[in-house]
């Protein structure tokens, strides 16, 4: 009996060791053939077809396989990708592309300009959020030849149009022509796109999937023979595996490492922080004009902003939330990244005695000695600050700012309201309006569309609560800029009222944070605002030896 | 037993499933928050609220969210009259496919999770009891108690980091790898298995070795113990015949309800170990308010649970025979 417990047990143990020296040959076998560069993300995903998941996370993995018409450089400049040239109209309503000749699709299919046609005409039947900034313009798209194709809008918007279009994916037309509901396709050829990439496989099990790199593609093949796009649950996980070396980089698209995971990164062997300027701005406090204007009049109301700008410790911000790797903000709101940034523009600065003195100066004074600052009528300088409940860091800089304007002798609070209830925050910051002070943010598409103007006007468009009709003008000329020098120009004009009228301020121009490995590639190129993850990442990355 | 027995059971446990169904339903409704939010995207979202309110109205339309909660209701339960569970806003594939493959990956990591549990706490539990204020005693139970003190995303994010990151014996997490098949698969998935396996195991252990040794310490002090001992019986013959198969009632009850709750995943391991089970099912659909993805696995749950519980009072009254009497009479 006990010899035959013996015999089992050297049994189960020579077979778990079998099983763990073939793993670790297959493994090496793997690694020794194939350059293959391994990606983790977070965002769940299926790539069986690029616009199952409507939001962005189809945009990550889409971004292998697909290309633009345009695409972006290191600092966001527009070059040319799948249309080699282009020619904004005189009137800025359209601008006609020439496509590269040489372009297939991965199924050896040529590509045309009726496939550019069919996916704005595609996407806008069927409201998908690829080229939505198109899809708000839309007007019609004209195929002149196999090779050149005109897209034209409601309105001109041909410079903003222009450098919306670098993912505003291309799709074929043989495949799509014959799905009716794009977002329940399930059909193999779902991810046949004409870009660097090939779609080679999903296992739904590992969660993770493989990209062959195209030797077709028009631009040439990448530098690495394969992607291997792996699924995390959390990011606690992902970045041990990135430490660990189970993967090269995290991508998730413009989708950064939170700053708090800074501190842990900087130490990890073999990793490399690649830290870059952000396209969008990460936190801003918008001024509620619409309940303001009832207790103060404009006047009083713009040295009142100017006050505030003046009590807010930006450094502290930055530091917070940003850990440090981010910068004051200037007065003139849009990033250094923006086209039309301007650095003349002054920082914003916190200087309390400022403050104080301005409102002071206002006759906001506490006059029965609780700290607060009263009104003229008598009654108290009080009001909510109220932000997206769903962001957390916006949550933490509204309590941070609470506390700098307390300081200043306003009684600002949280607001409890849309605090305890979505529904009415949701209401409150894009229905109603009715907020006195919100902590929001740009996103990169609100600056690359009217350099902030969707979060402060009150106009078509946006969302903000300010009818100066100075600013709309303004941001009406930003919006239908017919170049981008014209664009540039505007952008400049807007960024001089935003320092004077404050409007609303920037609270935090973060540096945005991409990991990525260098022990098994070197050649990385950090994209502002995107990351590592990028067109010219495929062509530049080398195994390092 | 009787067919009255079966009978009554069965009237009873339907009765809580309709309750439970409407309450799945209209609780899930009351979460503030739209799922049009995670449907379109943030910004498309706010954007429509703020510029075209008109359009989110025709795609709230399109979802059936604009109908009044009670004529939800009604559409729900027609479905569910039809075994049509509905279609995932997150997922955008049909319930009944999404729950099949999760329920799967959540029995892998909680069967043999659930069943070593029972079987240490048993053991451990029967002995601990069996020598009570011994050393063994002490001591299993001052480490077992520890153990179930912990919070268990703790101990498994420790396991992560002691086996996995610094030691590097197991993987840091998720089911598999890709691009394997056949035996190195399942392989694989065994390997993958062990650290999740092993936490929820030494939490099972830990509770169902208090509740084995309570019980065991409890029978131990009644009649018919001294009984048997004054008999003459062997102390093996006390322990087997009279008081484990009378200590063993409460495990048998924990058990059934263990299998029951199974399929509602075990979340935060889930989460750390990046294992894509029922757990972490649930708690994405509740964060997309994917109110059919929810209503669907609650579904799942309850009627789990209600099998497991009918079960348990089968199996109560198989093996008590006073539970078998009062039911028979």
């Amino acid at each position: 009996m006990a010899n035959s417990n013996n015999i089992w047990s050297r049994l189960f143990i020579a077979l778990i060791l079998s099983f763990m020296i073939s793993s670790a040959i297959q493994i090496s076998t793997a690694e020794a053939s194939d350059v293959s560069l391994k990606a983790g993300t977070i965002s769940s995903f299926d790539p069986l077809n690029l616009f199952k998941y409507r939001p962005w996370n189809g945009v990550n993995y889409a971004g292998f396989t697909h290309i633009g018409l345009v695409r972006y450089d290191e600092h966001l400049n527009v070059l040319p990708c799948l249309a080699r040239d282009w020619k904004i109209s005189d009137d800025g309503k359209s601008i006609t592309f020439k496509l590269a000749d040489n372009a297939t699709w991965h199924d050896g299919t040529p590509v045309t300009a009726e496939d550019v046609k069919f996916t704005f005409d595609y996407n806008k039947k069927h409201g998908l959020p690829i080229a939505y900034l198109y899809n708000n313009y839309y007007d019609h798209v004209s195929a002149l030849d196999t090779h050149e194709v005109t897209l034209y809008s409601t309105e001109p918007v041909g410079a903003a149009l222009l450098t919306s279009l670098q993912s505003a994916y291309i799709i074929p037309k043989h495949i799509w022509e014959k799905v009716e509901d794009p977002e329940k396709y399930e059909g193999k050829d779902g991810m046949i796109g004409c870009g660097p990439f090939v779609f080679e496989s999903y296992d739904q099990v590992a969660t993770e999937a493989n990209f062959r790199a195209n030797a077709d593609f028009f631009l040439g093949k990448p530098t690495i023979d394969s992607v291997n796009y792996q699924y995390y649950r959390t990011i606690d996980s992902m970045l041990l595996a990135l430490k660990k070396g189970d993967i090269d980089t995290t991508f998730d698209y413009y989708m950064p490492v939170p700053a708090v995971y800074a501190a842990s990164l900087a130490d990890a062997k073999d990793v490399e922080l690649g830290s870059v300027p952000d396209v969008g701005v990460l936190l801003n406090l918008e001024f509620g004009y619409n309940q303001f204007l009832k207790m103060m009049n404009e006047s009083q109301f713009k040295k009142f902003r100017e006050a505030v700008a003046y009590a807010v410790d930006y450094q502290q911000i930055v530091d917070m939330i940003s850990a440090g790797y981010g910068e004051v903000p200037g007065r003139g709101y849009v990033p250094p990244t923006a086209i039309g940034y301007d650095p003349d523009i002054p920082k914003l600065e916190h200087n309390l005695a400022k403050a104080e003195g301005i409102l002071d100066s206002l006759g906001f004074i506490d006059t029965n000695g609780n700290g607060v600052r009263n009104l003229p009528d008598g009654s108290e300088l009080s009001f909510t600050i109220t932000p997206p409940v769903w962001k957390q860091d916006n949550m933490r800089a509204a309590e941070v700012i609470c506390s700098h304007l307390q300081k200043a002798g306003l009684d600002a609070q949280i607001d409890g309201e849309s605090l305890s209830n979505e529904d009415k925050c949701h209401q409150r910051i894009f229905k109603d309006r009715d907020y006195y002070m919100c902590i929001y943010y740009s996103t990169p598409y609100s600056i690359m569309y009217d350099a902030g103007g969707v979060n402060c006007a009150n106009m078509t468009g946006s969302d903000g609560t300010c009818s100066d009709p100075r600013l709309i003008d303004l941001l009406e000329r930003v919006r239908y800029s017919n170049t981008l020098e014209q664009r540039s120009e505007a952008v400049r004009a807007l960024q001089q009222y935003y320092s004077e009228e404050l409007p609303f301020i920037a609270l935090d121009w973060a540096n945005v944070l991409y990991p990525y490995r260098t022990d098994r590639f070197g050649g990385w190129k950090i994209q502002d605002g995107y990351g590592n993850m990028n067109f010219d990442t495929w062509f530049s990355l080398k195994p390092e030896a | 037993m009787t067919y009255g027995f079966v009978i009554n059971r069965i009237l009873r446990y339907t009765g809580t499933f309709f309750i439970i169904v409407t309450l799945i339903f209209f609780v899930s409704h009351l979460m503030p928050g739209s799922p049009l939010k995670n449907i379109l995207g943030e910004v498309t979202y706010f954007n429509l609220m703020s510029q075209n309110p008109e359009i989110l109205h025709d795609i709230e339309a399109e979802y059936g969210l604009d109908e009044p909660l009670a004529e939800q209701f009604r559409i729900y339960l027609l479905s569910l009259i039809h075994f049509d569970l509905g279609y995932s806003y997150k997922y955008r594939q049909p319930i009944s496919d999404l729950l099949i493959f999760r329920l799967k990956w959540t029995m892998v990591l909680l069967l043999p999770a659930i069943i070593f549990g029972a079987i240490f706490g048993g053991f451990f539990g029967s002995f601990a009891g069996w020598h009570r204020n011994s050393c063994i005693d002490s001591g299993l139970t001052s480490m077992l108690l520890f153990v179930y003190s912990m919070p268990h995303y703790w101990l498994a994010m420790l396991f992560v980091l002691v086996f996995a990151f610094h030691m590097g014996i197991f993987p840091l997490g998720g089911i598999t790898r890709g691009g394997l098949d056949g035996l190195d698969k399942a392989f694989d998935i065994l390997w993958h298995m062990v650290l999740p396996v092993s936490v929820l195991t030494l939490f099972g252990a830990a509770y169902n070795y208090f509740i084995m040794r309570g019980s065991v310490i409890q029978v131990m002090e009644e009649g018919f113990v001294l009984t048997a001992r004054a008999k003459g019986l062997t102390e093996r013959d006390v322990l087997f015949r009279h008081v484990l198969r009378n200590a063993m009632l409460p495990l048998l009850t924990v058990i059934a309800l263990d299998f029951g709750f199974m399929v509602s995943g075990a979340l935060l391991v889930e989460i750390v170990f990046s294992w894509g089970g029922m757990g972490t099912l649930i708690y994405d659909a509740v964060l997309a308010r994917d109110y059919p993805l929810l209503h669907g696995s609650f579904l799942v749950i309850a009627c789990c649970v209600l099998a497991a519980n009918f079960l348990a009072d089968v199996l109560y009254a198989a093996v008590d025979p006073r539970v078998r009497g009062d039911v028979e009479t």
